[in-house]
């Protein structure tokens, strides 16, 4: 029998399970986010409904590369190379970015008004700012709702695909990487 | 140990990463532009970004919390700095898993703190907890024992 080949293992179901899992709970925190905004009267906070939703899905979106190692590692007892860690985490940021801007767009199918209401609710936010002076408000309504406006476009979905594939990648990068430390075989690079 | 090539990679994208937490300092004049900006929509399904709670520059807060600044930064100063580092600090970092814990636990207890409004944190303490969490983390993945 030949010596079992450790290159030849295949990571990606793992990436994919992983990725899809993560990607379907940041879509899912984000659009509960979004309706929570969305339904609630504008307090002028800056620190809403949707970003402490956000703050929630980060924390779970930084995990994908520690699952996906470990299911990895479950499958596959032999000892696994740190750097191989490191690309099963940033794949696995890549599918958690790719699967939630697809549910994204499934759902601004299902629901076309979510993306304005999510902007007048949050431009409706910033007009109740107190502490913030007229033209700097004026200024944040404009920014915020040309922002808003190009991520409708195909242009701005995928640099906001590529951006959060980025993001995720390394931050999952990194997290793949303590999950080879964590569940892993110890072998030396 | 781990090749020198991922860990060149690790600092390159780890820094890259801090740049752009820090860059609306630079590119941005008002928070109105803040407010509106791609650093801020890049990092906004990963931090609150309260202002308040921002390190602020001229009055434009950085992408990110004072807490996740903290972080980012230093994962890159680690993996950037490693080499250097290991010759005067290896013998500790050989407690890697100790260090990290370490980190995560003072920063729940920080972070738990001020939620239960029990203190009201600064945004000096955020940032150093979050240092100390992001230091752990390449002490922990480059010398885990």
């Amino acid at each position: 029998m030949e010596p079992h080949n450790r290159s030849e293992t295949n990571y990606w179901n793992s990436v994919a399970v992983a990725g899809l899992i993560f990607g379907l709970v940041i879509f899912a925190i984000n659009i509960v986010g979004g309706y929570m905004t969305i339904n609630s009267e504008a307090t002028g906070t800056m620190f809403g409904e949707n970003m402490i939703m956000g703050l929630v899905g980060c924390l779970i979106a930084s995990f994908g590369g520690l699952l996906a190692v470990k299911m990895h590692v479950r499958d596959h007892p032999e000892p696994l190379l740190i750097g191989t860690g490191a690309i099963i985490g940033m794949a696995t940021g890549a599918v958690i970015a790719l699967a939630s801007t697809v549910l994204g767009l499934i759902w601004n199918g299902i629901d076309p008004a979510f993306s304005d209401n999510l902007m007048q609710a949050t431009i409706a936010n910033i007009e109740a700012m107190d502490q913030i002076p007229e033209g700097q408000k004026e200024e944040m309504i404009d920014s915020v709702a040309a922002q808003m406006q190009r991520l409708q476009t195909a242009a701005g979905m995928l640099i906001a695909f590529v951006t959060s594939a980025l993001l995720y990648g390394i931050l999952n990068m990194l997290t793949g990487m303590l999950g080879v430390r964590l569940f892993a075989a110890r072998e030396e690079a | 140990m781990m090749s020198v090539r991922l860990q060149v990679f690790l600092a390159l994208s780890t820094t890259i990463l801090f740049l752009t937490t820090v860059s609306p300092f630079f590119l941005h004049e008002s928070i109105g532009q803040w407010a509106g900006s791609w650093q801020k929509a890049m990092f906004s399904s990963l931090c609150h970004q309260n202002p308040v709670r921002s390190l602020q520059w001229h009055g434009i807060p950085a992408a990110v919390c004072g807490r996740c600044l903290g972080i980012y930064a230093f994962v890159s100063v680690g993996f950037v700095f490693m080499p250097v580092l290991e010759r005067f600090f290896l013998k500790y970092f050989r407690y890697s898993k100790a260090i990290l814990i370490t980190a995560v636990i003072i920063l729940l207890v920080d972070f738990g703190l001020q939620w239960l409004n029990i203190y009201e944190g600064t945004n000096t303490t955020r940032m150093l907890t979050g240092s100390a969490l992001g230091f752990s983390i390449p002490v922990f993945i480059i010398y885990k024992g």
